[in-house]
């Protein structure tokens, strides 16, 4: 007789075992013909195109227990510029560790608390786009847009994290070319990546803000980026 | 209780611990959901989303989960609550 908790630790433990034997099966099993519904591919398409956003863009995963989920937050890495008027002491310092393929960067807030997250919304979306996510905390919002046309699913991914002590984000840095911007008064960078998909980063505010998209052009990005305020 | 299987159990009965074989014996609604968030790491609004439930109706699905599969785990005698 063993001893445990049926607890969200407890599953996140058994779970992936079992789901690998479960898998394990299903590759020796012959295999059978099979045909899912059109309404089921697209979901299941969106659903595997959202999760490979969060891990292009560090989208938060809440359930952050296993490793092959622990992408924190991705946002902006950049000297900070704090605000339009730019007359106070910043409040917080990072560390970053550079790695082959991402950077890694830990705020550690110096002087208390930095304020409070004030989330900005979007005042121009794209035609078409509709919104398919909002997920919202008191440090974090992440806004997800989406189109569906003849070229396929676009998404527009708006992120915008609070900086509080000990924030960890991962910044992909595999970019094809970097240049700096200007986003309501704020210096900024606008990254391209060889698939033509384009983040734009900025910091405000004690708030670090992040606009991505894999197919708009740079002026509407920076619209986009202009109208949250 | 009757387990709804959907996958070749059979294969696998011979690795699987006890605790597994219970999940197993789970009802398919809430091994479904129990894969999705403890296996494949979903936050709650997607997999609400993907269900079409509402996230409070997840989160009782779960709690209720998690009731179904202490009581099999007693019923086995592989679980002692603290």
């Amino acid at each position: 007789m063993s001893e445990f908790r049926v607890d969200d630790d407890f599953l996140y433990e058994c779970m992936p075992a079992l789901e690998e034997k479960v898998l394990q099966a299903y590759r020796e099993e012959k295999e059978q013909p099979h045909e899912f519904s059109s309404g089921f591919e697209r979901k299941m398409r969106q659903l595997i195109k959202r999760m490979l956003q969060k891990e292009r863009y560090g989208f938060p995963v809440t359930t952050v227990r296993r490793a092959a989920a622990v992408i924190v937050v991705a946002a902006g890495v950049m000297a900070a510029s704090l605000s339009v008027e730019a007359v106070r002491d910043k409040l917080y310092e990072f560390v970053q560790t550079i790695y082959e393929t991402y950077i890694e960067t830990r705020y550690s807030v110096t002087e208390g608390t930095t304020g409070e997250f004030r989330p900005l919304y979007p005042t121009y979306i794209p035609e078409g786009y509709v919104s398919v996510i909002e997920d919202r905390d008191e440090n974090f919002l992440v806004l997800s847009y989406e189109k569906e046309d003849e070229n396929g699913l676009q998404g527009i991914v708006i992120v915008e994290n609070y900086v509080t002590d000990g924030l960890l984000v991962s910044d992909d840095n595999e970019y094809v070319s970097e240049s700096p911007v200007e986003i309501l008064g704020c210096e900024g960078r606008m990254s391209r990546k060889e698939d033509g998909s384009i983040d734009v980063r900025w910091e405000s505010k004690d708030c670090l803000f992040m606009v991505a998209t894999d197919t708009l052009t740079e002026e509407e990005v920076l619209k986009v980026c202009n109208a949250l305020k | 209780m009757e387990a709804q299987y959907n996958f070749p159990v059979q294969e696998i009965t011979e690795s699987l611990t006890d605790v597994e074989k219970a999940i197993l014996q789970l009802p398919l609604t809430y091994r479904q959901i129990f894969q999705m968030k403890f296996a494949w790491g979903y936050p709650n609004k997607e997999i609400a989303e993907v269900l079409n439930i509402r996230e409070g109706t997840l989160r009782q699905r779960i709690s209720r989960g998690k009731e179904i599969l202490r009581n099999l785990l007693e019923e086995m005698e592989v679980y002692v609550d603290e």
